[in-house]
């Protein structure tokens, strides 16, 4: 009991401390991080195996239920010949492991070579530098971004000049820090942070992922839901429509993917595709069909409202539609009048492949028949 | 079939000769380049024939690189009649017959940009195993100033098949000639053409030239600058080879420490720092990869005899390198030099004066189009004029000032593939209306792509409303454009283009 309460009031004395601390630091930090609603943090050690000393990562909690942030202590000397004091920066991630800013501790500055001190400039271009997953630095050792003299590559005091393929993703003059701390940002502490999370994993925490202002988050929170217990929910599919209306391709197709794979009936996720069908953009339209190929069964439904406007879409949505409905073996009476109406479009590109379409199903009905044949006198006249 | 006289047709033609060749005088990395101009220089020679008159078309698209395989496609899935002559014996043109196999930048670290016909193709090549290892969607769709690697074979059967499956009617082995003009009304009324059967004469509603030389624009009359004639010099050209048999995990290690261990000039015949640092040789395939090296430096594009003596040059840099890559480089021990491209890579001759010139003010203001077709964000890379280290130098940092950052992009008004006053005739390529620098932007097969794909939706709008090219209501060829999935981002629409 004794020892617990000392814990408790060191880890106060401790949180407080590095509040206060905290205000007198230099922060970048995204939009979506408020450090100040951190209201405890707790201290985990990690076996990490990378090149930074520290091994413990911090957990921060806005509410005790799930971890809303995680930080590391990043010692690094910035200078050649000990004239620049080394500095400690804090990193910042979000739950699912994405970069959330840095903080640099108390009087600390970064320099570049010759000493000469960041400037506002050089601190937020590295802060949008960090933000950024696919750098080309991750391709690099550290050994190939300079040329000339390599001895010395711990620190930005070295003297060849940057090669031409990175120069936009370092600050000039200071290689190292820049290599050094992306590394830090993209190193082991990914998997570890989205490992911890997992610890907390429950619909709260998913709810929370899921409605981050931070796209990593979203992502995060849909690789678990493809992936690991619980399922979508009902109540999740408001959101997931959302994602599947937005601009990003990515978000898009893991929503669509999460949707399919989740358990909820056959017919409730056909009607959800169906129901972005109508209102989304040609991509999403080409995904949408796409997925509903997979099914064996098309509801009766979906296949008469894809059916309903076929004239109102592009040339290339409707050759997919017809894809899809090749697998159907009884589509109704009213989707292929629909369909031979097109038979009399303008557009010769899309009464041709109709006219294959139709021509590829077993039809009976005259009015079609009488439609097709019409289709193939126009032709015939057309080539003469 | 009917028959045109050939007096009749000349009679009515704006321009009689057959081919073009510019004045040029220029300073010369290998021998004989040519310098004088055909159409002053030469006797004339006159001679009537009859010829048959061909099917009528509502679209001809001349040339099918990136340009006019995406123009014609297009057109031909909008509903329109179209016919494709193509030089050569494939479609892709620098990307397959120059064998640049790479896409430049279709996305700007934050979203894919080259959303249109290029994202299909892009896709559809991704799925079939036609993109070169490692190129992946999440890639691409994404990354900042990257290009995406290809199997030049794949591009040309896909384009085959999907112009088969549009309807596309391609004649291989055939290029336009002439063009028959009515120069009051600035309209084509039909082209010549020839192959193996002869010359045809083919009537058309609209005609889209994608030559990548603004040809067909030239020889009806459109006004145009030409590089070395207009302005006081032309980037140099370059001819792209597959090399194979070589390591790519030692060659890739090495090739990042080029800017520092550049190869040994004892292995050239020509002074070119291009063979520093960007000289290398990227992987399309397993231990199969495009070299990219090397200036054909005044190369005039629009000389017969300079493409001729240009090419042969060409290929002498393409051997110089295999030389040099395998006594220094690591991994090119063994490296063999398969083939050269039977296409050079020119990257400057002809552009039309259109109805808008994009200016590198435009791109560097980031600026957005009411009318835009596309949108892009690739650096101006704006090849030295000379091989002087001083130049080679300038021109690498020139490409870091005249470069967009992550996230942003410029657009690509309609009105730069309109020649002045022109109502049946656009063209799309690398001869669009701009000037030098931005050029160096817009030149490459991902925005020709994108304005082939324009090119070709405004032809077909056009058949359908009458509207002439030259006042083409841009308003709804932005929403067309939207709808096949083309990614247009401007908030404003205008029924009316952008001019000068």
């Amino acid at each position: 009991m004794k020892n617990l309460i000392i814990i408790l009031i060191s880890g106060f004395l401790w949180f407080s401390a590095f509040h206060l601390q905290q205000k007198g630091n230099r922060n970048y930090f995204k939009n979506e991080f408020h450090f100040e609603k951190i209201s405890r943090i707790e201290p985990r050690l990690v076996q990490f195996e990378d090149t930074v000393p520290n091994d413990t990562i911090y957990i921060c909690f806005t509410t005790n239920i799930f971890p809303n942030a995680y930080f590391r202590e990043i010692f690094t000397p910035v200078c050649i010949d000990g004239l620049c004091l080394p500095i400690s920066v804090n990193l910042f991630w979000s739950p699912g492991g994405d970069y959330l800013g840095y903080s640099i501790k108390g009087n600390g500055i970064f320099t570049k070579l010759n000493h000469i001190p960041f400037d506002e400039d050089d601190y937020l271009r590295l802060h949008y530098l960090l933000d950024d997953p696919q750098s080309l630095l991750k391709d690099y050792k550290l050994t190939e971004l300079v040329s000339g003299n390599k001895d010395s590559l711990k620190v930005d005091g070295i003297s060849g000049a940057t090669i031409t393929a990175v120069e936009n993703y370092v600050i000039k003059g200071a290689v190292y820090t820049t290599y050094g701390l992306w590394h830090s940002v993209y190193g082991p502490s990914y998997d570890s942070i989205r490992k911890i999370t997992m610890e907390y994993l429950s619909i709260p925490l998913l709810n929370s992922l899921i409605n981050s202002p931070n796209i990593e988050d979203n992502f995060y929170a849909l690789d678990i839901l493809n992936k690991f217990e619980p399922k979508v929910t009902i109540q999740l599919i408001p959101k997931l429509e959302e994602f599947i209306e937005s601009d990003n391709l990515s978000l898009k197709e893991r929503s669509i993917n999460v949707l399919i794979s989740s358990e909820i009936s056959d017919s409730l996720i056909q009607e959800t595709l169906l129901k972005v069908f109508k209102i989304t953009d040609f991509w999403t339209k080409k995904i949408l069909l796409t997925k509903l190929y997979d099914y064996d069964y098309l509801l009766p439904d979906v296949e008469v409202k894809l059916t309903s406007n076929l004239s109102r879409e592009s040339p290339s949505i409707i050759q997919e539609i017809y894809k899809l409905l090749k697998k159907r073996t009884d589509i109704s009476l009213t989707s292929k009048m629909k369909i031979a109406d097109l038979l009399e479009n303008d557009n010769q590109f899309i009464a041709k492949i109709t006219y294959n379409f139709l021509s590829s199903l077993d039809i009976n009905e005259k009015v079609i028949l009488d439609k097709m044949h019409s289709y193939t006198i126009k032709v015939g006249e057309n080539k003469k | 079939m009917k028959n045109l006289t050939r007096r009749k047709f000349i009679s009515s033609s704006t321009v009689g000769t057959l081919g073009a060749a510019a004045g040029l005088s220029v300073v010369s990395n290998f021998d004989a380049i040519a310098k004088s101009d055909l159409k002053e220089k030469s006797k004339l020679f006159h001679f009537s024939r009859d010829i048959p008159v061909g099917d009528d078309y509502d679209i001809v698209v001349v040339g099918s690189g990136p340009a006019g395989s995406a123009a014609s496609i297009c057109a031909a899935r909008l509903g329109a009649k179209v016919l494709l002559i193509e030089a050569t014996g494939c479609m892709g043109g620098m990307g397959t017959s120059g064998l640049v196999t790479s896409f430049g930048p279709v996305a700007n670290g934050e979203r894919m940009l080259a959303c249109g016909f290029l994202k299909e193709l892009l896709d559809t090549m991704y799925k079939r195993g036609f993109l070169a290892p490692n190129e992946r969607p999440e890639i691409y769709q994404k990354a900042y100033m990257r290009w995406t690697r290809y199997n030049p074979e794949g591009l040309k059967l896909l384009l085959d098949e999907l112009a088969i499956d549009a309807g596309v009617e391609t004649r291989f082995f055939t290029k336009a000639v002439d063009a028959d003009v009515d120069s009051q009304s600035k309209q084509i009324n039909g082209i010549l053409i020839h192959n193996i059967e002869g010359f045809q004469y083919i009537k058309a509603k609209k005609y889209i030239d994608c030559t990548g030389d603004a040809f067909l624009a030239d020889i009806c009359g459109a006004e145009c600058r030409e590089a070395g004639r207009d302005v006081p010099n032309i980037q140099p050209a370059s001819l792209c080879a597959i090399f194979a048999n070589f390591d790519p995990a030692k060659i890739t290690s090495w090739q990042e420490k080029m800017s520092s261990i550049p190869l040994d000039e004892k292995h050239f015949t020509q002074h070119d720092r291009h063979y520093v640092g960007t000289g290398g040789i990227l992987e399309i395939g397993n231990n199969i990869g495009f070299h990219n090296g090397g200036h054909v430096f005044n190369l005039n594009a629009l000389s017969c005899k300079s493409l001729s003596d240009g090419i042969v040059f060409g290929r002498k840099i393409a051997n110089e390198y295999v030389n040099a890559f395998k006594k220094q480089v690591p991994g090119c021990e063994n490296i063999e030099n398969v083939i050269t491209a039977s296409l050079m890579g020119i990257r400057e001759s002809r552009n039309i004066k259109g109805e808008y010139e994009l200016t590198v003010e435009d791109f560097l203001a980031r600026r957005q189009f009411p009318d835009q077709i596309g949108v892009n964000n690739r650096y101006c890379d704006v090849h030295p004029y000379t091989p002087s280290d001083e130049n080679i130098t300038r021109w690498r940092e020139l490409r870091d000032e005249y470069r967009l950052k992550l996230g942003e992009f410029f657009g690509i008004p309609y009105s730069i593939l309109v020649p002045v006053g022109w109502s049946n005739l656009w063209v799309a390529g690398r001869c669009v209306s701009s000037d030098t620098i931005v050029h160096g932007s817009i030149r490459s097969q991902t925005c020709a792509s994108i304005m082939g794909q324009a090119a070709g939706t405004a032809a077909v709008q056009s058949i359908k409303t009458g509207q002439p090219a030259n006042d083409l209501d841009t308003e709804q060829l932005v929403k067309t454009l939207r709808n096949e999935g083309v990614y247009l981002p401007q908030k404003t629409l205008s029924s009316q283009m952008t001019r000068s």
